[in-house]
């Protein structure tokens, strides 16, 4: 099992492992997030710093599948100043801040593609495989071997998934599709889109449900 | 299929569209009238969220340009390389400037140190001392500054924080400014945080201004950064909170206040 305490905040598992006051896996993860979070609000730098270090790549990535290099630099950016300015909104029982972090990038991703008024046009269903093309090699090898433990985890979760739930999924939350241009794209009915949709999403939340803690 | 089940199914698929971002404008009127109706749904929903984000851990991180993260954390007051954009900045530093430019350097620096290294006030303090003398000189420097009309404002404790006194310097910046206090000793223990409060007198809650760790001394500094210009707000607290408890609201009572309308 993967931990997710250390995944939460790798600089700080040993201390909450010697404090040995929380019990589980789940709630270590809240403590974790909590304490980072709190030294954000406290306005340290060092913890802002630390939260980029862990997630500026992922919020790259996804961000540059959509609207290029240049302009998920400035969402990078964007998130991080939000994060910032707002850290006193993020509730830990409601979610890990990781997720926090990133629903932000892929909010402020979508805002972007709407003014751009442009959609991208890649084949569905190539999303696990075009991942795992991407080179590993300049990833710092710590992060690297947290990230891959988390995305292992999920992905092979998400490889569970029948492979027209997996589409629509992918569609609505990697290409910022509403279900209408899902059924367009798809040439598949409205309804079908939403059962999927449904269908997909309840078994992930099944499936991971000891990632998020819920 | 039951119309019981069907409802069931029809929300569901409705928090599904929710989550992942692909909700359609009137689905999202229909969502918006369950969740006020059905406050408990609100739990569903966040776990679909928290599913659907999990989704970005697929992804293989790529590198941004190393010049964004220097970006962020400058714009975050967090780099040492804004400290003279800063000082450029200061409204008061001109008037101060004629009286103790080694005071403004340190207040600037102080201003700069609470931001970035999140340092304890005993820190602060030896900092201080080391180019000024004391921190005394300097909280009267403050609060001879924060006496003068439009440059800053002086602070009384109240409740458990009677004796304290502190004064709020404003920037160039409308939205930004610099708290001292001191005289908070006892006020709060050891993994406390003071935060600051702002409201707008119409009594819909108070907007987070910014936040220090509690220390020893009773003293604290804490850099302002606000959504609306300060003297748009009405009144400001400091409130002590457990650093770990996050909030976007007061926890606790104030101990320190100040109408921000004079």
């Amino acid at each position: 099992m993967i931990n997710l305490a250390k995944i939460a905040s790798p600089h700080r598992t040993d201390q909450s492992a010697a404090k040995g006051d929380c019990h589980d896996e789940v709630s270590c993860r809240k403590r974790a997030d909590a304490e980072l979070a709190a030294r954000i609000l406290d306005r340290d730098g060092a913890a802002l710093a630390e939260l980029y270090d862990r997630l500026a790549g992922l919020l790259h990535a996804m961000a540059r599948q959509r609207v290029g290099p240049e302009v998920a630099d400035e969402i990078v950016q964007d998130t991080f100043v939000r994060v910032w300015r707002r850290i006193a909104t993020y509730d830990p029982d409601r979610g890990r801040l990781d997720s926090w972090v990133l629903r932000i990038g892929r909010n402020l991703t979508f805002d972007e593609l709407r003014r751009m008024r442009s959609r991208p046009r890649t084949v569905p269903g190539d999303w696990l495989q075009r991942e795992a093309e991407i080179d590993h090699n300049a990833i710092d090898p710590e992060k690297a071997v947290i990230g891959a433990q988390m995305r292992d985890r999920v992905r092979t979760a998400c490889e569970q998934l029948p492979a027209e739930q997996a589409q629509v999924i992918e569609l609505a939350y990697f290409h910022g599709l509403t279900q209408t241009e899902i059924a367009a794209t798809a040439g598949i009915p409205l309804g079908t889109v939403k059962s999927r949709t449904r269908a997909g999403m309840l078994r992930l939340r099944d499936l991971l449900a000891d990632v998020a803690g819920y | 299929m039951n119309a019981g089940d069907r409802d069931a199914q029809r929300i569901e698929e409705l928090l599904a569209a929710r989550a992942l971002g692909c909700i359609e404008p009137e689905d999202e009127r229909q969502l918006e009238q369950i969740l006020d109706a059905r406050p408990e749904i609100a739990r569903q929903l966040s776990e679909l969220e928290e599913t659907a984000s999990l989704l970005s851990f697929t992804l293989a991180p790529s590198d941004p340009n190393p010049a964004v993260r220097r970006r962020v954390l400058a714009t975050c007051g967090c780099q040492v390389e804004a400290w003279w954009n800063r000082l450029a900045n200061l409204r008061w530093f001109p008037a101060l400037a004629t009286t103790s430019a080694v005071t403004a350097s340190v207040l600037l620096a102080v201003f700069t140190t609470s931001n970035v290294f999140n340092s304890e006030i005993d820190t602060l303090e030896n900092q201080v001392s080391s180019a000024v003398g004391s921190w005394e000189a300097l909280e009267q420097e403050c609060s001879a500054l924060a006496s003068s009309e439009g440059v800053g404002i002086l602070l009384q404790g109240q409740g458990p924080a009677a004796a304290a006194t502190g004064c709020l310097v404003f920037t160039a910046n409308p939205r930004q400014g610099m708290l001292f206090v001191s005289g908070l000793d006892g006020v709060a223990a050891h993994g406390h945080s003071f935060r600051v409060w702002l409201g707008d007198g119409r009594g819909e809650g108070r907007a987070f201004g910014g936040s220090c760790p509690a220390s020893t001394s009773g003293r604290a500094v804490v850099a302002l950064h606000t959504a609306a210009p300060i003297n748009s707000y009405h009144d400001l607290v400091l409130t002590v909170e457990p650093a770990a408890k996050l909030s976007d609201k007061p926890l606790g009572d104030p101990v320190l206040w100040a109408d921000l309308r004079t």
